[in-house]
Formats: structure tokens, sequence, C-alpha cells
């Protein structure tokens, strides 16, 4: 059975560790070419992942929401708890500083196990459940050190593929353009494969997309966290781990996230911001003020419903961005 | 029985009655005057616009909601310290007025202040230019009010729920942060129901949750009152909880007693508008819960009176509505009656605020289970429940929900409500969006309340 | 006795002229709205009177109906527009159960019962797009007639996606799309789909057989197709569905009467 993730930080891990196969829905190839039955206020990549959600579950298998946006919480509402009980939402804690944060957090790795076992999930035996830790350990090592070996899109591809079917193959572009390019960091919300044409854009203006930190970007693969200690037979080292791996937007408060961006944005000497948001994504939009004052740094907002029909708007902006940057 | 229609007030005829009172021998509390001198000495607009009950205890309640920034001040300048709570409705404000020397208010109630003022004090184009647009939903206002300090004073500790909550509050309330207000955050899951073989616990409302959930909240409830304890000087107990508890239900039991006798007349009583401010008092006693107290008994008092002579506010044959949500514009409910309706019921999205905190079982574990309770944190299904439940009791001939512009929320649990309310109790149901201003919209909101009427009245007759 | 029905539309207004002892319609007119919709309403019962061969003093009573009806100050009461349409198309096709409105400001589902009376309805919400107005602006970018767009859309084979729930967004939408070489059969086909749509979603899977469509935009044979699509059975128009909202408040003076 597949079981189909709405976010990068429900631990992929945990669901292959349980002989099941873990694929990102918010990876998934369909996603920015459904048309949803549209609803004003709700925001474009909720609907389709709701559509591709009700999809998945109609033919048997599971979907795991999250309840880290109103969006996809309220999501669950409409698809998960009335259509089948192939759906889970994972409360992941907004707080992280306290320990009633921890608590809430491993009581729902608890419960993401039984839902797992429900579905016919077997925990396999310590041994292998080490080996696929250190292997997603690593694969998540080798991308991270990859970012600058690869176009943005191929990157972007790279890490798609690892949430999609834990693929990590690293494919080196020969045709990457060295230090070419003012180098700008695209930070932001989902950014799905029907949308990479946004860092097509960037480059081809004459930008380097050297920070791909939206939701599907560098940044799903989590903050770089030692091994757990213990792994074999410690479920509390584990949820610890991937508790603590967590970076984003909707975390309160948002520090960890802004730590993250700085970190990497001195490092990488970037020189812009582009701010990626789905239409309807308050958490992301409010952010745009602040991203400016912490950073110093000229900010392009973009949101958008749907690529394509969007593209020559896009487009025009980013071209504007990037001679401003040049 | 004779019906003796009591026809709403506007500003200058309220004058007018003012002086009457004021020569029968009115007797007001020190917040008292004319309802007019808003407008004048803080520039609230809109009043001039809105329709008002005309009663004495109607006036009171005016003035004490109207009153507020100025009850803080002088709260502040007496050496209390203020607290603002956020995003919680009904919670943290019963732990901190258990504490002597703290008030709680709630800054994100300025979000109907452009309502009252009209844009004059232009606390929204402010708040845009602070980086939150006309995309969210008016909360963003106290964002302006912040910056500028002439609303509210500043309280001294910030306390604001995350998790389950909506999105763009809780983005304003982390821009606030970014703005240099530093902010408590504490934790609310979000509801469920308990899976099989989980320890349950039911909550007010009937709810039953997973008794898990009750711990992590109560837990974080003990944090936030160590916060707020280390602010009063003082090591709370569960005795000073307990107290805090006791009074709030000494309020809700007023607030209770007053929908019974409002809601259930044939003939409402008291208005639409006057009845959503009284609801709104009862969360955090507008900064004085002992005034809160005297003003909801006045207008008990006012309903039953009005009972007793047979005197209401809408015609005999008014549709019974049932509303859901608060309004950005409070005109709303003005024109609710103005075109023939009356309430019937409400669900303003603090019903949890209402229910009495339970007294028999310690107050932390009390107070979790109310905050758990919020209609907010759960499943728009368990809220749907509610409002079917609510609305039948209430014999309600359609439901309005209103949508609050901006808010992430509101897109979904609509649809869910109504859904709910036409398949279980086959009554016609109106989603309509209220803009903080809504005059341009009248003719738009027209379409869709008056067609909702009539739609009510029609299925009242059959056709021959 | 003669009873007048005005549909005071966003764009258009029209009225009917009903005959209640011979159940007919004697009379109608159109016009289109204006800035002075007190003057434009009042010039239009004057001229339907005079070519029907009827005076004021003929009309025994006027309901108003639609978003201006208030400006129509020589009716002796306004009634809703959901009312009215339900009226209309009942009297028409008395077998409808629900009814999908689209003016030119508003979309709308309503139910009715076996006997006519409104059971429910749902609305769109304010933004236009899904609306009569939507169509008059692709028809503009388009360069393409209104009362054509129809035929155009006949000839998609792809139709485009329209993802926008605003009008003015969904412009923008439809100006990239042309600049990316999109066909125009295809955008008038993703226009109609997108319109479409948003009336299924407002149905909430709770449609009730027969459907019949209304309003203004009935008039066009591709919306007809694109909601047949969205809800997955067939959708009839009503006779003149221009005018079923003023023959509606015509009938509903009779009632009001009797």
């Amino acid at each position: 059975m597949e079981v189909y993730l709405a976010s990068p930080w429900i631990p992929r891990e945990w669901v292959e560790v349980h002989g099941l196969v873990p694929r990102g829905l918010f990876c998934a190839p369909v996603l920015g070419t459904l048309t949803p039955r549209m609803a004003e206020g709700i925001c474009s990549f909720a609907q389709q992942s709701l559509e591709l959600a009700r999809r998945y579950c109609d033919r048997g298998d599971a979907v795991v929401f999250v309840s880290s946006c109103d969006q996809m919480r309220r999501g669950f509402d409409l698809v998960g708890e009335q259509e089948t009980s192939n759906a889970f939402l994972f409360n992941l804690p907004a707080t992280w500083q306290s320990d009633a944060a921890w608590r809430l957090f491993r009581l729902e790795f608890e419960r993401f196990t039984r839902f797992l076992e429900r579905i016919g999930g077997h925990r396999q035996a310590d041994e292998s459940v080490a080996i696929i830790i250190d292997t997603a350990l690593g694969a998540r090592a080798k991308l991270r050190s990859s970012w600058n070996k690869l176009r943005a899109r191929g990157f972007a591809e790279c890490i798609a593929r690892l949430h999609w079917d834990g693929c990590t193959i690293v494919e080196s572009v020969s045709d990457v353009n060295g230090d070419a390019g003012v180098p700008v960091a695209v930070v932001g919300g989902p950014l799905t494969p029907a949308q990479w044409g946004i860092l097509d854009a960037i480059e081809s203006a004459g930008g380097r997309v050297v920070l791909n930190a939206t939701e599907t970007g560098e940044r799903s693969l989590g903050l770089e966290m030692p091994r757990p200690g213990r792994i074999a037979g410690s479920i509390d080292s584990l949820a610890r781990f991937f508790f603590s791996r967590i970076i984003d937007v909707w975390q309160r408060p948002n520090t960890r996230l802004y730590d993250w961006v700085r970190e990497r944005i001195e490092e990488r000497n970037v020189r812009g911001i582009v701010l990626w948001h789905h239409v309807g994504c308050d958490l992301w939009r409010a952010e745009a003020a602040s991203l400016r004052e912490a950073f110093g740094l000229p900010i392009l907002t973009l949101d958008s419903e749907q690529a394509y029909s969007d593209h020559p708007r896009l487009m025009h902006r980013i071209a504007a961005f990037m001679e401003i940057l040049r | 029985m004779n019906q003796h229609l009591l026809k709403p007030l506007n500003l200058d005829a309220w004058d007018v009655r003012y002086r009457e009172l004021v020569r029968s021998g009115l007797v007001e509390p020190v917040y008292g005057g004319p309802l007019s001198r808003h407008v004048t000495a803080s520039g609230d607009h809109r009043l001039e616009r809105l329709r008002f009950d005309g009663s004495p205890a109607a006036l009171r309640l005016w003035n004490f909601l109207l009153t507020e920034n100025e009850r803080l001040r002088h709260a502040r300048a007496a050496g209390d310290r203020l607290v603002g709570v956020m995003k919680d409705l009904g919670t943290v404000p019963v732990m901190a007025y258990a504490l002597e020397g703290l008030r709680a208010f709630y800054p994100d109630g300025t979000w109907w202040t452009p309502c009252l003022m009209e844009e004059t004090d232009c606390l929204l184009p402010r708040a845009e230019a602070l980086g939150i647009d006309a995309s969210f939903c008016p909360v963003r206002a106290m964002l302006a009010a912040f910056k500028d300090g002439g609303h509210f004073p500043l309280p001294d500790l910030l306390i604001c729920s995350a998790g389950a909550v909506c999105d763009d509050f809780s983005a304003i309330a982390q821009r606030l942060e970014k703005l240099g207000f530093q902010i408590l955050w504490w934790e609310m899951p979000r509801r469920r129901a308990p899976e099989p073989g989980e320890a349950q616990a039911v909550l007010p409302g009937e709810i039953v949750t997973a008794r898990e959930l009750v711990e992590c909240v109560r837990e974080e409830l003990a944090r936030v009152g160590k916060a707020l304890g280390d602010l009063a000087g003082k090591v709370p107990s569960d005795a000073i909880w307990q107290e805090g508890v006791r009074a709030a239900n000494q309020v809700r039991g007023l607030l209770a007693e007053l929908r019974r006798v409002v809601y259930g007349a044939r003939v409402a009583p008291l208005p639409a508008l006057e009845m959503l401010i009284a609801e709104m008092l009862a969360i955090h006693y507008c900064s004085d819960r002992k005034e809160t107290v005297a003003v909801l008994t006045g207008l008990l008092g006012e309903a039953r009176r009005r009972l007793r002579i047979g005197a209401g506010v809408v015609a005999d044959d008014a549709v019974r509505v049932f509303w859901v949500n608060p309004v950005a514009d409070l005109r709303a409910m003005n024109l609710l009656e103005e075109w023939g309706g009356c309430l019937c019921g409400s669900d303003f999205m603090f019903t949890h605020a209402l229910d009495p905190i339970p007294e028999d079982i310690p107050p932390l574990e009390a107070l979790a289970q109310m905050a758990l309770a919020d209609p907010m944190v759960g499943p728009a299904a368990d809220r749907a429940v509610r409002v079917v439940h609510e609305a039948r009791a209430a014999k309600a001939e359609a439901v309005v929900v209103a949508r609050i512009p901006g808010a992430s929320h509101s897109a979904t649990e609509g649809r869910v409500i109504l859904e709910a309310v036409r398949h279980v109790l086959g009554i016609p149901g109106v989603e309509v969006e209220i803009a903080p201003v809504c005059d341009a919209m009248q003719p738009t909101l027209a379409g869709r309340l008056q067609a909702l009427l009539e739609t009510a009245r029609t299925r009242r007759v059959k056709k021959p | 006795m003669i009873f007048a029905g005005i549909d005071a539309g966003s764009r258009s207004i029209k009225l009917v002229l009903y005959d209640a002892e011979t159940r007919k319609v004697v009379g109608r007119g159109m016009a289109e709205q204006g800035v002075d919709q007190v003057r434009l309403a009042e010039a239009l019962f004057e001229r339907t009177l005079g070519a029907s061969g009827l005076g004021p003093n003929h009309v025994a009573r006027t309901v108003a109906t639609g978003y201006g009806r208030g400006s129509v100050r020589f009716a002796d009461s306004t009634v809703t527009e959901i009312t009215c349409h339900a009226r209309g198309v009942w009297q028409t096709s008395p077998d409808a159960r629900t009814i999908i409105e689209i003016g030119g400001q508003d979309s709308k589902v309503i139910w009715i019962e076996p006997d006519g009376r409104v059971r429910d309805f749902a609305m769109n919400d304010r933004c236009a797009a899904g609306t009569g107005r939507f169509l008059e602006m692709v028809a503009t970018r388009l360069g393409v007639d209104l009362c054509k767009l129809s035929e155009v859309s006949r000839a998609s084979a792809r139709p485009a996606v329209i993802s926008s729930t605003c009008v003015v967004f969904a412009e923008t939408e439809i100006i990239g799309l042309l600049a990316s070489g999109v066909a125009v059969a295809d955008i008038a086909a993703g226009v109609q789909k997108a319109i479409a749509s948003r009336v299924s979603t407002m149905a909430m899977r709770a449609v009730v057989r027969p459907v019949y469509f209304t309003g203004g935009v009935a008039l066009q044979p591709g919306m007809c197709r694109a909601l047949q699509e969205a809800l997955e059975t067939e959708v009839k128009v009503v006779p003149d569905p221009q005018f079923t909202g003023a023959l509606g408040a015509a009938l509903v003076a009779v009632e009001q009467i009797s």
C-alpha cells in the first residue's frame, strides 16, 4: 500500500520502517495540473492536494494530512473524516519550545504508528530500522551538499524524487555555470513540479538560485541533525529526532526558519529573495515585511493559483526583479 | 397579546431620549453619558449609521463597551498590570482575573473598531503599511493599534494560543512579535475523537475527545498560569483558579439566562445587535468583571420587563434566524431586523465561553476542557452538530453563516455547517460575506438575506 | 386585470405585462440598465404599456425584483429575484425542481418544491467570476460578440484551464493564455467550463432533477452544454430565459392581490 504524505514533516522513514511505501503528495507529478472544483478562499495547493487525496483514498491507498495550516486541517474535515478511515491527520505542534509541544508530538507519533499498523504496516526488525534511518539520513546529507552542483530545477527534481519514491540519485548537470548569475533565494510554500518554471525563469534572467527554501526544496530536507543515538527500539529518540528537524513558517515563534534561512543567506551571499506562495496562503504572505526587515534584501513576492496560465505575469515580474538585482 | 413594537433609535434620537432619561432621574455609572460623545470624542463615526435599543440598560451596555480603553488606562494608572490575550476566546481571562492586580483584554477586539470608527482612524490602511494587507481578516487592525499606542495601553504581557487556530490570525500575531512585541505562545492541539482503547474525556457541550489532549492543554495552562502569577507577584494555586472559575460562571450564568429569555421569546425583547455585544462582553468582561455582571443584570431585567408588558423589537411575524459567526460590520445585525428577521440563536465563534465551567474538578483541568471545547479547535462537523442542535431548539426557520473577509477558516466550515442544517433540519441557509463597512455591498447583502427571509416565510404557508 | 413585473438587473431592465384573466403575457420590453435607473425603469414601463395599447391605469399592481429593485419607485412592492425566478420558471416548466439562474451580477441555484415554493437556494460569493459579467469581459478580450461566444467555443478541442475565482485575475489569466498562443475557442470553452464548475460547487452535489436554466446567460447554448457536463445531468433552458424574473414578479403581483 502507498501512503501519501501531505507534508515533508511527516516522517517518511517511519512509513518505510513499517513496510509501506511513502510518497510525498506535495511532490506528486500531477500536482499543478488538476482542476478541482473551485471554491473561493481555499488555496489552490490545498484544493489540488485534497482532490488528489480523494482519488488516492478512493483507490485504497492512505493519505496523511497535517494540521499545520488550517486549509489542510479543514481539508481533512471535508475528505478524511467522511470518506475513508485510510486518512490520518497528524497534529504537528506549532510551538516547539515547551514540554507540552514535545509531548503532543510524541503522542501523535505513537498514534501515527498505530495508524500505520492498522492499514497493514508491520514494523521491521531493529536492524532493518537502523539501516532505513541511516540510509535516509545519508540521502538527505548527500542532497544537502548538492545544492551548488545542480541547476535549480535539477536540484528540485532530485529532492522531489527523494520525497516521491525515495530515490537519491544526484546527477551532476554539466552545464551548471559555476558561479555565474546573481545569487537568489526562493523562500516560501510548496513549489510543485508544474511551477518549477519559476526557477528556470530566475536563471534565464541572470539569477542563480542558491537557496531553494520552499516547502518542497532544500528546506524540506529538514534541519541537519546528528543521528539519533539509539535507533533500535527507541521510539522516544526517533520521535525527538523527527520533531527537531522541522523548520517551517507556521511554527510559533518561527525563529527557527529565520535562523536557518539567515545562515544560508550569509554563507551563499544571497542578494535577493523571491517569496513564493499560493494565493490564499496567509502564513507565507504575512512574512514579506518581516523577511525584508530581517535580511535587508530586495524581496519579490510571487503568488499564483496555477502556474501555467499565470506564466507570463510571473515571468515578467521575475525579469524585472533580476534587472534590479543586476 | 398586544404587541408593542419598540423602534430602534439612531444617534440623534438617542440624544433626545438621553435628555428625557436624565430629566426623569437616570442613574448612571461613572462611564455613563450620551452615546453621541463617542463620535465627537473618539471619532466613532460608524455609530452614526447604527440603530440602538432605547433602554437605559442598552445605554449602559454601549457606554461600557465604548469606554474600555479608558478603563484600561485608569487601571494601569492605578497600578494594575495589563494582560493582552489573543486567539483563545474566554479561557486565559478567567485566570487573569483570578489574580488581583491583573486585567485582561483582547487586543484583537480592535478588529471591529474600524466598523465603529468608519475608517477615520485608518487602522486598516496602517496595518497594510506594516505588511498585512486586505487579504487578511480585520483582526489586522490590532497591528496598527499596537504600533501607535493610541487605542488600548500596551499590555505588560501578551499571551497567544497557537496550533489549531486560524492561519490569518496566527500570521498577524507572528508579525506583531516581529514588530518587537514579545509573546508567550501556548499550544492548542487540534481536537479529535478518541481512538478505540484511548482514554476519553467528555468536554462541556458533550464533545468527547482524547484524555491526553486535555492533559496537554492543562499543562500549557499551568505554564500560562505561572506567567500570570509572576506578573501579579503571586504564586497561583488551585484555590485562586477556582475562585476565577466561580466568578466566570456567575457571568456565564447571567448571559445564559439572558439568551434563554431573549432567544426563547416568541417576539424578541432585545435587538440582535445588543445581544451580540452582550455575548462579546462575556469573554473577557470588557476589562471589568463586576461591571459586566451589573450590565448583564440590567439587560436581563429589561428583557423580562418587556416580556411582561408584551413589548418587543421585531414584528411578531419576524423570521427566526440562527446566526453563525460574528460580523465585521455591526450594521448587519440592524439590517437583519429591518428586513424582517430576528435573532433566535447564535454561534459567534465562542460558544465554549458561554458554557459553565465545571466546578467539581480541579480548575486547570476544567479550564483545559473548556479551551478544548472551542468550536474552532475541532472538526467543522462538531461545530455543525452544535449549530443544528441549537437551531432546532430555537425553532430557527433559517440559518445565516457570516463570512469574515480574509478569515482563512471561513472558506470551508460554512459549507459544512449549511450542509448539516439543510440535511438535518431541512431549513434554508445562506452564507454571506460581510465587509468591515458593508454600505456599498448592501444591495448584494440584501439580495441574499432578503431572499433567505422570503424563502423562510414562503415555507410557512402552503400554496393553495 | 393586468399585472406588471419588472426585473431591474445590473445589466438590463426587463418588464412583463401579465393578464391574470387570460393567463397570458400581453406585453414585454427590455432596456439597458444605466446610471439613471429610476428614469430608465419608468421609460420602459411607459413604452411597453404603449406598445401593448395599455395605460398605467390598466395595471392593477406592479412588483419589482432584481438588483436595482429599490430604484423602481412606481412598484407597489419588491421581492427578491430568488422568489421571482422560481415563480417564473415554475409557471412555464412546472416539473422543475432545480433552477440555475446566471445573471449579470449573480449566479444562483434554487431548489423548488413540486408546488413551486422555494425550498432553498445558494448564491455565488460576491466575486463575479461565475456570472454574465465574466462572459462579457471574456467576449471583449477575445474580440468576439457575446452572442457568438457559444459558436466559438464549440470549436474547442481542449478547453483552457481558468483557475482564478476573481474576474479581475481571470482577465489577467486570459491575457496570458492569448499571449501563449492558446486558441480563442479553447479559452472560450475554458471560461464556460469554469463558470459551470462554480455553479456545480454551489449546488453541492444536491441537484434534484429536472434542472432548468434561466437568466440572460441561458441564451448561450455553450453554457448549457458546460452545465450539463459539470452537473452530469440534462439541463433544459426555459423559454425566454431573460424574462423569467419579470414574469415571476408579475405572477407574485397576482398572488399578492388574491
